[in-house]
């Protein structure tokens, strides 16, 4: 499949997302002006991956700052990988926060309370 | 060039415009404690040269990067959820530019932001708010969650979660004016307080 790749920028985190490798991670800033449009291409890459995913998978997510549109952006995402773990895969998600940040360690909490997909907060 | 005061005004003192009250507006920042003072239209370019700066500002005054961080979230939030329909603002004369002020108190930051929104809006948002600063922490919680998993959240919606998590950011109850001007529009501020001690 092919992988989709999106450099950072200062108002859009670094996206990789290659299943060749293995390797799936968000991380960076998130204040994009137009968030769904921005998250739509990686929410477009996880349906067609999920029809078809690796035996495992491992979401990294490590932002540094986002914005309200971002998180609801974000819970989309999640509610894919959700059901990619109902429909019996192996998938991981690790929510990885700075240890000075309390407020993005409590909204790891908040998404970790919401879905039914394992999900890890890794403190840094 | 010096401006010198004495007892009877100069020929620069006479005149009008920023030279005329750059003085007192300098003295009413230091007097109030503000930091960082920006009137414009907010981009989300310009949210990451505010953050490079408040970055500096506050490295510089020594602040703890737990502090710094809570600072900057509230920040992020504050400014990207100024929303201003600048073109139907400009378009009925009025200004689409919106305010940001940070100060800095001997126990805490206040992030404060302004802009107009259209008068028939300011009941349901005063209302919200009210019942915001009505919640524990707790309650805060559940509702942030609830309202982030609506399906589809309008601009209300939207509005009503970004102003749940800055009185989670923030930790302290949101304070705010709203100032008449018509029944088109109404200038709004909000201030969001954080404790430098975390708590």
């Amino acid at each position: 499949m092919r992988s989709l790749i999106i450099e950072p920028t200062a108002k859009t985190p670094k996206v990789i997302m290659n299943s060749d490798i293995n390797v799936f991670e968000i991380v960076g800033r998130s204040i994009p002006e137009d968030s769904v449009g921005f998250y739509r291409k990686v929410l477009d890459w996880v349906d067609e991956y999920a029809k078809n995913p690796n035996a495992h998978t491992n979401f990294k997510f490590q932002l540094e700052y986002f914005n309200t549109s971002s998180s609801k952006c974000l819970l989309d995402l999640f509610r894919k990988l959700e059901k990619m773990y109902k429909n019996g895969h192996d998938v991981v998600i690790t929510w990885h926060y700075d240890a000075d940040d309390e407020d993005m360690e409590e909204t790891g909490e908040d998404y970790k309370a919401l879905l039914e997909v394992p999900f890890e907060l890794v403190s840094i | 060039m010096m401006i010198m005061s004495t007892s009877q005004p100069t020929e620069t003192e006479k005149k009008e415009g920023p030279l005329a009250f750059s003085y007192e507006c300098y003295k009413d920042m230091l007097d109030n404690n503000i930091i960082f003072a920006y009137r414009g239209i907010v981009t989300s370019d310009l949210v990451t040269n505010v953050l490079e700066i408040m970055e500096e500002r506050l490295e510089e005054e020594g602040q703890s990067k737990k502090i710094s961080k809570k600072v900057f979230n509230v920040m992020v939030e504050c400014l990207t959820n100024v929303y201003v329909d600048e073109d139907k603002l400009f378009k009925e004369g009025y200004d689409p530019s919106a305010l940001l002020l940070v100060a800095k108190g001997s126990n805490s930051y206040k992030v404060t932001t302004g802009n107009y929104i259209p008068t028939k809006g300011v009941n349901s948002l005063k209302l919200m708010i009210d019942r915001i600063n009505s919640m524990d922490k707790e309650e805060l919680k559940t509702y942030y969650q609830e309202i982030l998993c609506m399906e589809e959240p309008d601009m209300n919606g939207l509005t009503n979660l970004a102003i749940i998590d800055l009185a989670r950011k923030s930790k302290n109850k949101l304070t705010y004016t709203f100032k008449y001007e018509n029944n088109k529009y109404t200038f709004f501020t909000l201030e969001s307080q954080i404790s430098k001690s975390g708590v």
